[in-house]
């Protein structure tokens, strides 16, 4: 069976793959290459020793799940989902089930590459030897029940990925229906590869039709099935097709089909679709242990390349929301830019760091620490680097409290502005007799996280160290600090050996499930707005909730956890303008206030600030050490 | 026809007053270009009382607009690395001056 | 013999009321309190002279012969129909909104403690302990220092206000001199980041303040204050002329609020279509020649419902909309 079968019209397509091929290692490779010493040790580690095993498990699971199925998206919503999957799922078992054909055919697993992709003309029923198609005699099969099978199976396939690109088609006029706004901008490359994406089906069904129709009487019925249901799709079409005088130009539509195709693979380096090749490999690195943190390495650059543009982050991003916000610097563009070498400054410093687009990246790309990397790099261009600027820490005349405390409180430098957090903290852990100190009661010093976010972490070292020496210096082995971007920046950039960084919620929940602090039921209605920093950042959505449902009864608006809104005030922005803050601020507030609650509860002291900036006396807002304290 | 004030007898000592005129303004407007919330600072100080730097050095941000403004650059330079950005002062600033964002302009101008 | 409606019994409402009846209208006054007189029927002393409020609201209800009272009367809308109005059901050829202003809600300055700790209170709650003779810590002491705080909610966008209230300059400084008149030990500092004292004896006020009583007047804009221990107050400003940050005790600190537009305006407003300015303050047709107009005719201003004024502001004010209603009427 070894007689090698071969069309010129297969040309365009190998050549294609074969680019394609090439291009997808040359970045992979510039990828590895590029990864830091310590994400190489961390793959090495795991590439040879027996955890490869369940890595290459997981990592074959979440490929199927999250490349091909797009569980996430489904989760997003159901149309999106349906959509994506049809169309991935659909083409690669297309592919699969066709290889499977051939293989079973040829029992030989190494075939011309295009092979499988030409099958119906390769490969024909006996008694369609003379069919129009190609030049030299093809290979023949018996219409067994196997091949009708697959007959069958090719036709179901297509009509999926067909039935995809037709919700395609829908979503683009009707984005609602797909949960999406449909203003996204794509550039003139990635709309290309979608239309030869949308294209190059419709000559594949034509020429497959053509051949179909062309087998003649070598479509016999198999079992009693006739070729009308089992190739429903192709021996139908091609029954039209036929009528219309058009199956003699069958290989006239391979070609067009290889075109396609072959441009497709061209196309897809410099596109959006790049991400088709990358993401498998991202996705084995990240089950490595590998994740983009304080550096941009090699493993950030294959995550700017696996981003699929999808736009799911714009449709998200409250800058993008907002009525009356208009600006392109949502995580699509962000990463397009940095993709492109060339992200301006509105994209990488005009965002306010809240991660809603990283909850449903269905991706899962480092979106923040890129971008923070990319501050960096606007930083090293624009800002002589300064390591000693603060070195005037030193000269502070920190003054010792002996180390006798237990619990040490960090208010915060935003506390300082919102004291009746301060004070119902101070009294609430009175009254649990916990022996604590105000640490930053007096000249405090900022924690480094509104440095960090904004580019500046090397700077910022100076302002952790002196903390860590307070800290240390307090005795207590636990802290406890009452704003949330304070509670980030102690959890993750410092070195506290062992004290644990609590926020105030967990800490008073804490204190309430040991009994020191005791909880009266309220009959308030009241409605918590997730902090970005404490929970989508922080991890904390629950300590918050089970307190107020202790005392009072929580409602919950649409946008909670993963979806909070965020106030607007964010530190990690520098570029919004007043109004566009206000702006950002009034539209959260009125989608927390949709379900009329007596007070909004917050735990952070820039979203009380901002928040009530907005609220123009609607609501009472209060920090849920207040309400508690009440 | 200019004056040479510094070949008069009587000599004004120039550290001890503004001369505008010859102020190199330009760093401030190029400041006011970039972000022009800073045109609104009323020097009300609200800014440089909380001050977290302002509380452990002699950085003085409202000072820092001001010097700005009357093309004392040099003076600028010496402080303005100080700041923490840490945003205290933004949630103050009844003008609504976008301050951390107009330090780092203000140390772009100044290396540039 | 025309129908005019006044809503608010203030002394703006007062003034044009007085007017109109001796020009021969049928007036009908409502007042959303249990009696005339509004804010200024509620307060001790008033500025420049410190005369006796109670004795301009006096002075204005004598004039009130004629006029139909209505105390309680809280007016949400006005209906219109052709070239009549109904107010509460009381029909009217031409309505005057003298609807005043609401004390800013110094509760949404968190950073300045009102509501938080003990010993701040607003301007209202002064004068409320001057007038009667109270002037006491929360622990009941006298303070031996008070720091008056201008510009509490106006001026600053942080809350929205852009606009400067105007007579809390000249407040502060009358009360630093009652202050200092009724209790000479104790210290008087006002934080002020411009001294806005406009009117005929204002700044004599001010020199009178400085000169007799003593009170110091600090270039500074509070920035925050925190309790300590034994409940005075620990100020942060910075000395905007010394160029320092500076950190100062105090026993009570007293917020100057500011003034804001009165609750009802945004829904009168929506409910004929009438106009407000960027500061949520009636907007008159002109700001010249014709700031008692409203955008429809039959509909006229008086007093703060278009924005801060002081009494006599008001008053006068009030009797320039009657004389508008007159000619309208007429």
């Amino acid at each position: 069976m070894s007689e090698y079968v071969f069309s010129p019209y297969v040309i365009p397509f190998t050549a294609g793959l074969i680019f394609v091929i090439i291009a997808t290692f040359y970045f992979w490779i510039k990828a590895l290459k590029q990864l830091d010493p310590e994400e190489t040790r961390k793959v090495k580690e795991n590439l040879f020793s027996l955890r490869i095993v369940p890595i290459l498990f997981s990592w074959v699971k979440e490929v199927f799940l999250e490349s091909l199925l797009h569980r996430k998206i489904f989760r997003q919503n159901f149309l999106l989902g349906l959509m994506h999957m049809l169309i991935a799922f659909g083409w690669f078992i297309a592919i699969f089930a066709e290889h499977i054909r051939l293989w079973v055919y040829t029992l030989n697993p190494i075939e011309p590459i295009y092979f499988p992709i030409f099958l119906f003309d390769f490969l024909r029923p006996v008694g369609a030897e003379s069919a129009v198609g190609m030049s030299p005699a093809p290979m023949l099969f018996e219409m067994t029940t196997f091949m009708m099978v697959f007959i069958f199976l090719h036709d179901f396939f297509m009509t999926m990925i067909l039935t995809g690109k037709a919700l395609s088609i829908v979503k683009k006029y009707k984005p609602g229906l797909f949960g999406m706004t449909g203003g996204v901008k794509h550039n003139q490359y990635d709309k290309l590869i979608v239309m030869l994406l949308m294209l190059l089906f419709i000559p594949r069904m034509f020429a497959v039709g053509c051949s179909v129709y062309n087998y003649g009487d070598a479509m016999v019925v198999v079992n009693g099935i006739s070729p009308s249901v089992y190739a429903f799709l192709s021996y139908n079409f091609g029954q039209v097709l036929g009528g219309l005088g058009l199956a003699s130009y069958e290989s006239v539509f391979w070609w067009i089909y290889s075109f396609c195709i072959g441009a497709f693979f061209v196309a897809l380096p410099f596109t959006r679709y790049m991400h088709i090749p990358t993401e498998p490999l991202f996705i084995f690195l990240r089950k490595c242990g590998v994740s983009t943190g304080k550096k941009y390495t090699g493993f950030s650059e294959l995550e700017v390349l696996s981003c699929p543009r999808c736009g799911i982050c714009f449709d998200r991003c409250q800058l993008n929301t907002t009525p009356g916000m208009d600006v392109e610097v949502q995580p699509i563009y962000m990463l397009e830019g940095v993709r492109d070498k060339e992200p301006d400054e509105e994209k990488v410093f005009k965002c306010l760091l809240c991660e809603r687009c990283e909850a449903t990246c269905p991706v899962d790309i480092d979106i923040s620490n890129i971008r923070i990397t990319q501050r960096e790099k606007f930083n090293e261009n624009k800002f002589k680097k300064d390591t000693n600027r603060y070195d005037y820490l030193d000269d502070a005349g920190y003054r010792s409290n002996g180390g006798n405390a237990d619990v040490v409180y960090f208010a915060g430098c935003m506390t300082h502005r919102t004291p009746g957090t301060k004070k119902a903290m101070n009294a609430l852990l009175n009254k649990a007799g916990v022996k604590y100190m105000n640490l930053d009661a007096e000249d405090s010093v900022c924690c480094g996280q509104p440095l960090i976010v904004d580019g500046f972490r090397d700077e910022a070292q100076k302002l952790i160290s002196e903390n860590t020496k307070r800290i240390k210096d307090s005795g207590a082995k636990i802290l406890v600090t009452s704003c949330p971007v304070c509670y980030n920046s102690f959890r993750k950039e410092y070195d506290l050996d062992g004290v644990e960084v609590m926020h105030h919620t967990q800490y008073l929940k804490k204190m309430v499930d040991e009994g020191k602090l005791n909880v009266k039921k309220t009959g308030k209605k009241v409605v918590f707005h997730d902090p970005c920093e404490l929970g989508r950042i922080g991890g904390e959505y629950e300590a918050p909730r089970d307190l107020l449902k202790k005392a009072g009864t929580l409602i919950e608006p649409d946008d909670i956890k993963d979806d909070g809104l965020c106030c607007g005030g964010s530190l990690a922005n520098t570029k919004l303008t007043n109004s566009e803050e206000r702006a950002v601020a009034g539209d959260a507030l009125n989608r927390l206030l949709a379900k009329k609650p007596d007070i909004l509860i917050t735990a952070c002291p820039l979203c009380k600030k901002t928040l009530e900036k907005v609220s123009d006396n609607k609501v009472e807002i209060m920090d849920i050490s207040e309400f508690l304290l009440e | 026809m200019t004056i040479d004030v510094s070949k008069w007898p009587f000599g004004v000592n120039q550290d001890n007053q503004v001369d505008f005129d010859e102020a190199d303004k330009s760093l401030a407007m190029a400041v006011k270009a970039k972000d022009p919330t800073l045109k609104l600072c009323m020097g009300c100080g609200t800014c440089s009382a909380g001050c977290t730097a302002g509380a452990l050095t002699d950085f003085n941000i409202r000072q820092m607009f001001l010097l700005l403004n009357r093309g004392r650059n040099d003076e600028v330079a010496e402080k303005i690395n100080n700041c923490m950005l840490c945003g205290k002062c933004i949630l103050g600033c009844p003008r609504g001056v976008n301050t951390r964002n107009v330090i780092l302009t203000i140390r772009e101008v100044l290396e540039k | 013999m025309a129908n005019v409606t006044i809503i608010g019994g203030g002394v703006a409402g007062m003034a044009a009321a007085g007017v109109l009846t001796k020009r021969g209208h049928e007036v009908t006054l409502m007042e959303r309190d249990s009696k005339l007189g509004g804010h200024v029927g509620k307060w001790y002393k008033v500025f420049p002279d410190i005369t006796d409020a109670s004795e301009i609201v006096d002075e204005l209800k004598g004039d009130l012969n004629g006029v139909k009272i209505k105390t309680n009367a809280d007016v949400k809308e006005i209906e219109k129909s052709g070239k009549k109005f109904k107010v509460n059901g009381t029909s009217a050829d031409a309505v005057l909104i003298a609807a005043g202003f609401e004390p800013f809600d110094a509760t949404l300055k968190e950073e300045y403690g009102y509501g938080i700790y003990d010993n701040v209170v607003t301007s209202l709650e002064l004068d409320e302990m001057l007038k009667t003779g109270k002037l006491k810590t929360k622990d009941g002491k006298t303070p031996k220092s008070v720091g008056l705080v201008h510009c509490v909610g106006s001026r600053d966008e942080k809350v929205n206000n852009n606009y400067c209230s105007r007579v809390c300059c000249t407040n502060v400084i009358k009360s630093g001199i009652e202050i200092k008149e009724h209790y000479p030990g104790t210290d008087v500092f006002c934080f002020y980041m411009d001294v806005r004292a406009y009117g005929r004896g204002y700044e004599e006020l001010y020199r009178k303040s400085q000169e007799e009583c003593g009170v110091t007047f600090i270039r500074s804009r509070l920035s925050e204050a925190n309790e300590n221990a034994d409940k005075t107050l620990l100020l942060r400003v910075e000395d905007t002329l010394a160029g320092k940050p500076m950190k100062i005790n105090v026993d009570l600190l007293v917020l100057m609020v500011g003034m804001c537009p009165s609750v009802n305006a945004g829904s009168l407003k929506n409910s004929i279509g009438l106009e407000t300015g960027d500061d949520r303050f009636f907007k008159t047709k002109n700001k010249h020649s014709a700031n008692n107009e409203s955008n429809i005719p039959g509909v006229f201003y008086a007093g703060a419902t278009t924005g801060p004024k002081s009494i006599v502001e008001s008053i006068t004010d009030g009797r320039a909309a009657a004389a508008e209603i007159h000619s309208y009427l007429s």
